[in-house]
């Protein structure tokens, strides 16, 4: 399924499509979403993971975040109490979303409540195409291996 | 949950058992080997006919083995105690990535895999401050030192021999890897058959329980262990390296997925990392910070996961890893310590200015013993990089970490893969470009696909686990204890928790960080054996 706000990756999605990457919300298993890092799931976080865009997990119990998806996404949106105390622990408070209702058809109402993604700021467009020059490059890689 | 050590381990002495620590060392265990001269013990220890010897190794042995000493380091990189009519020897494997720590006080050699014993059954130690000080600037103690004062590493390939009058002599001369370079008519077809042949090897003798990280490494050995596998499919395992990317855990599925792979992926957990730096640090016997992040790895494996295959080495010896830095002319020597050491570029935003000088002073010595009679070798800059960092560090990862839970390989440190490897002048490593043409010979589909690092965005989209500000919070409490703190530049003591995590998410301030971590939770550790020793020596 496709918004124009975000896309919902259920592992039996097609290939991505070349428009702007979009937030990827993953559903948990308690949603009818998939268990494992499936082909079709992994093509979309690779995408969101290059363009530095968000990547959510809608976790309904305490057991989708023991999916191989949700230990890759970025942040856990969740109804559920004991979600958002276990998910504390392990992502970090500020990575964890109380919505009021975590299920697939009321994504769009919280959305938009995500954090501006960093990637996408634009000190970090700079820095990004500043480093499409070689010489930024060289200099860079100077820096960091302390040559 | 307290470390619960499931893997192998051995530990031994050469010479009369005149202190009884040996016994204290390992009170209720069998030797494996126990004459006159020499005792062996240890898990996956085997005894060679007529008690003439025995060999241990962390990855399994072969169930009877003959010696002598120098066939088992080359075969096997194993370590091995010989008797000899007038006294007894203890030779280091081949690759000296094993660990193995000696303790020559009191007239005995006592040796073992893990400092802990030799540590806990003397009555006091003292820090080695050259030791601490190569730690926190270069990631490890070097030459063969260790943190603590009369234990030394065993370097690769070195002989201890204690004779029947008492003398103790040791000779780390003839290390055959030194003797390897480029020959004519060498090709990858002989790296790819050894690196295969050293695989199935060890399928033979257990299960296999691949790594798969997103790199080339670990890719290649994974493939190699399940072609060598025939009662299905392993498991492999992947957790993240907190560098601010996921992209190691999808190209390691997408790895996982072609190979038909069970995998695993392992989430650090936000509020583990205090406990994974202990545990660490324990693992390690608090030589090195390099891996903390490898942690969730070591707690999900156990004595019945199979054998740890780690790429240890392949970096390094296949993949033209530290190739000398350019650097006009300045000398070669000095760019190769800048880089070993260039953690210390930002090092006034962390350590009080004259504890930067005392390391870096520190480190040099130690550094130009290794590293000067390797100029002029064909491939100095790798030998410098591997006997400054990868050896006495980076090999703690898979020696100190993960074999606290199994039995662990690293095959690209096989005596005939590295021979078979440097026989490939340099050029032809550079840039990782035997990486493909290697694993193209087996599998295409993985050849071709990118690596994590080639996906990762820059900069990197995920906040690091260790710059959180519960990270940060749990770095700095170990860092700002007591004696420790004494260490830290007044400015950083003094600041907020945010400037600390502005530090965390930098390689060079982070790196000096942990270290300085690691060494609070020494000092924690042995309180009762340290007789209240501060940090003030090491400014001396």
């Amino acid at each position: 399924m496709i918004s124009t706000r975000y896309l919902l990756a259920t592992g039996a999605d097609g290939p991505p499509d070349r428009g702007r990457p979009r937030t990827v919300v993953v559903p948990g298993v308690s949603q009818g979403g998939p268990e494992d890092l499936c082909p079709a799931l992994v093509e979309h976080l690779i995408v969101a993971e290059r363009a530095g865009v968000h990547t959510v997990i809608l976790a309904g119990a305490v057991a989708d975040l023991d999916s191989d998806p949700a230990k890759v996404c970025r942040y856990v949106a969740t109804d559920e109490p004991d979600v958002i105390q276990l998910a504390a622990g392990r992502y970090g408070a500020e990575r964890v979303l109380q919505v009021p209702s975590a299920t697939i058809d009321d994504i769009a109402d919280w959305i938009t409540e995500l954090p501006r993604p960093q990637a996408l700021t634009a000190r970090r467009r700079i820095r990004r195409a500043a480093r499409q020059f070689p010489a930024v490059r060289w200099l860079y890689s100077r820096i960091r291996s302390g040559g | 949950m307290p470390l619960q050590r499931t893997g192998p381990y051995a530990f031994g002495r050469l010479g009369s058992n005149t202190t009884g620590r040996l016994t204290e060392m390992g009170a209720g265990l069998r030797p494996v080997l126990d004459s006159p001269h020499v005792s062996l013990l240890g898990t996956g220890a085997v005894g060679w006919p007529e008690e003439t010897g025995a060999s241990w190794a962390p990855t399994p042995l072969p169930p009877q083995i003959t010696g002598p000493a120098d066939n088992m380091a080359r075969e096997h990189d194993a370590v091995s105690v010989i008797e000899h009519e007038s006294g007894a020897e203890l030779h280091g494997g081949v690759s000296g990535a094993v660990p193995i720590y000696v303790d020559t006080t009191g007239g005995e050699v006592l040796f073992s895999s893990s400092i802990e014993p030799l540590v806990r059954t003397r009555a006091a130690i003292e820090p080695d401050w050259d030791g601490w000080a190569q730690m926190l600037a270069a990631g490890a103690p070097l030459g063969g030192r260790t943190t603590v004062a009369g234990i030394r590493r065993l370097r690769p390939w070195e002989r201890i021999t204690v004779h029947d009058d008492g003398a103790i002599r040791s000779d780390a001369s003839a290390w055959p890897w030194l003797e390897y370079g480029p020959e004519p008519g060498a090709n990858l077809a002989t790296v790819a058959e050894e690196l295969e042949s050293a695989v199935a090897q060890l399928a033979k003798r257990g299960r296999l329980a691949p790594l798969l990280s997103g790199g080339w490494d670990s890719r290649i050995l994974a493939t190699l262990a399940q072609r060598a596998t025939t009662d299905g499919p392993l498991t492999a395992r992947t957790t993240s390296s907190d560098t601010g990317t996921v992209m190691e855990e999808l190209i390691a599925a997408k790895v996982a997925t072609h190979l038909g792979l069970d995998h695993r992926v392992l989430m650090p957990h936000r509020d583990q990392l205090g406990a994974d730096v202990a545990r660490f640090a324990e693992t390690v016997d608090y030589q090195t910070s390099f891996h903390v992040w490898f942690v969730p790895v070591q707690r999900d494996l156990d004595a019945g996961s199979g054998t740890a295959l780690d790429g240890l080495g392949g970096g390094l010896f296949l993949g033209g890893a530290f190739p000398d830095p350019a650097g006009g002319r300045e000398p070669v020597i000095d760019r190769r310590f800048n880089r070993l050491t260039h953690y210390l570029g930002e090092a006034e935003s962390v350590l009080a200015p004259k504890v930067v000088r005392a390391i870096r002073d520190r480190t040099r010595t130690g550094f130009e013993q290794v590293a000067r009679p390797l100029l002029g070798h064909p491939f100095a800059s790798t030998f410098t990089a591997y006997l400054n960092r990868t050896l006495p560090g980076i090999s703690l990862a898979p020696y100190g970490l993960l074999a606290a839970s199994t039995t662990v390989a690293t095959p690209f440190l096989s005596d005939r893969v590295v021979a078979a490897a440097l026989q490939l002048p340099p050029h032809l490593h550079q840039d990782g470009q035997l990486y493909p043409r290697l694993l193209g010979r087996v599998d295409p589909y993985l050849a071709e696909l990118p690596t994590a690092e080639q996906l990762a965005p820059w900069p990197r989209p995920h906040p690091r686990r260790i710059a959180s500000a519960e990270g940060a919070r749990q770095i700095r409490d170990l860092v700002l204890t007591e004696p420790v703190r004494e260490l830290i530049a007044d400015d950083l003591a003094a600041a907020d928790l945010p400037r600390w995590q502005t530090l965390l998410s930098t390689t060079r301030p982070q790196h000096l960080l942990r270290g300085l971590a690691v060494m609070s939770l020494w000092y924690q550790a042995h309180e009762g054996v340290l007789g209240g020793r501060g940090v003030a020596e090491l400014v001396s």
